[in-house]
């Protein structure tokens, strides 16, 4: 079975991935049993295929391995996908005002562009009390060195 | 070997912020941590013109608290370059290994160059201070600029290593703006960041899953020389898979070479 169409092996079966090829066999005769007597209901022809097959894989080392390797790959896969979306939405995001006091705080130089977005450069003698509550917050030992320029980062919504 | 300067660390990080590799969240913890850039800076060392690279990070406690199992640590930090120099590799790798206190053995080098941990030498565990959040966002930030130096056509992987034996005690920084920044890198899937904890003074488990580490790549030793010994040996292993190929690098995302996937092949 292709791991991208619905359900993988171990979600059908309801195995964790660490059982052990012994546990995956031995569901095979209570699943079974479980499928042809419930109420008398008439066991879903196609299900059961599927769940054998799903039991002969994971039942089989061999089988199991490159089924595992098959799976792997493919959630790997979709996880670079969601990934590559995440990474896309913050760049269309993210403002060049925000992205060059960023890389100006982190050289320790004002930004000339910040001004829109960030407070002034640091200032030591007239330090704001809420500049220096958001400072202290995070630096600790710069209590009195003023804003900083990436507050306009900070005091922003989450992306993610 | 050309000095990196702060403009170029500045353009690597705001370039992976612009990208969005880099949250705002992220990018916002690195700025709470003091002269972010310039530790950055002094860490890049050398380049690699191979096609793939992987890089290796290690920041390892120097607080004195330690100072016991410190020779054990430098004995198994070393095993790990070893275990690496020895290794069929398909990728280049370059090490680091910082120290918590802000010391750095060198930059990052090749394991031709790669300085050995020696007690008394380059390795002293005297601090009384685990800044452990903010050294953390160094190492990370400095692998994330390492990486992003690399040419277009390089494919860049990269391992980093915590090991203390106790929590933050005095950073700038917060666990959770340690664990954005953990979240953004693994995003790609293309880095691994384990923790190591030593010791029983405090719940590594909890420690380390604080910052953001995946339950499976936080590994606990007791003080033993055996228990690390054998700790380091597990990283060894995971290590050389690592570097052997990028596919084995991807399985080994999803936690060591003695995880749960392996055990149940």
């Amino acid at each position: 079975m292709n791991p991208a169409e619905g359900a993988n092996h171990y979600e059908l079966l309801g195995v964790p991935h660490d059982a052990t090829c012994h546990q995956v066999a031995q569901l095979r005769r209570s699943l079974s049993r479980r499928f042809h007597t419930d109420n008398g209901a008439e066991p879903n022809g196609e299900l059961m295929a599927r769940i054998n097959h799903a039991i002969d894989v994971l039942g089989d080392r061999d089988k199991r391995r490159k089924y595992d390797d098959v799976l792997f790959e493919h959630e790997h896969r979709q996880a670079r996908i969601e990934a590559e979306k995440l990474r896309q939405a913050r760049a269309k995001e993210i403002r060049a005002e925000e992205i060059e006091a960023f890389a100006a705080a982190l050289e320790g130089t004002p930004s000339v562009r910040s001004s829109s977005v960030a407070p002034p450069p640091p200032s030591r003698s007239v330090p704001r009390a809420h500049d220096l509550e958001f400072v202290a917050a995070r630096h600790p030992s710069e209590r009195t060195s003023g804003p900083r320029p990436w507050q306009a980062l900070s005091r922003r919504a989450p992306h993610a | 070997m050309t000095p990196w300067s702060l403009r170029q660390v500045s353009t690597l990080l705001g370039g992976a912020l612009a990208d969005g590799t880099l949250s705002k969240e992220s990018a916002g913890a690195l700025l709470a941590v003091p002269n972010l850039a310039a530790r950055v800076a002094e860490g890049l060392g050398e380049e690699s013109v191979a096609p793939e690279v992987m890089l290796v990070s290690a920041l390892a406690d120097d607080s004195f608290s330690i100072a016991k199992q410190a020779p054990q640590v430098a004995r198994g930090q070393n095993r790990l370059l070893d275990a690496l120099a020895t290794a069929q590799r398909s990728a280049d790798v370059l090490v680091q290994t910082r120290l918590l206190n802000g010391a750095a053995l060198g930059p990052y080098r090749t394991l031709a160059t790669a300085p050995r941990m020696e007690v008394g030498l380059n390795y002293d565990a005297r601090f009384h201070k685990t800044p452990l959040f903010d050294q953390v966002l160094i190492t990370l930030a400095g692998a994330l600029a390492k990486a992003r130096a690399a040419g277009p056509s390089q494919s860049v992987r990269t391992f980093t290593l915590l090991i203390t034996d106790g929590d933050d005690t005095v950073s700038s920084s917060t666990a959770d703006q340690v664990a954005a920044l953990v979240s953004d890198m693994a995003l790609p899937c293309n880095h691994i960041v384990a923790g190591m904890g030593i010791g029983e003074a405090d719940d590594f488990q909890e420690v380390f899953g604080r910052i953001g580490i995946a339950p499976e790549w936080i590994l606990t030793s007791t003080e033993s020389s055996q228990d690390i010994a054998a700790k380091f040996a597990s990283l060894a292993n995971s290590l050389r898979l690592a570097a052997s190929s990028e596919q084995a690098f991807r399985r080994l995302v999803a936690g060591p070479a003695s995880g749960t996937r392996a055990a149940a092949a």
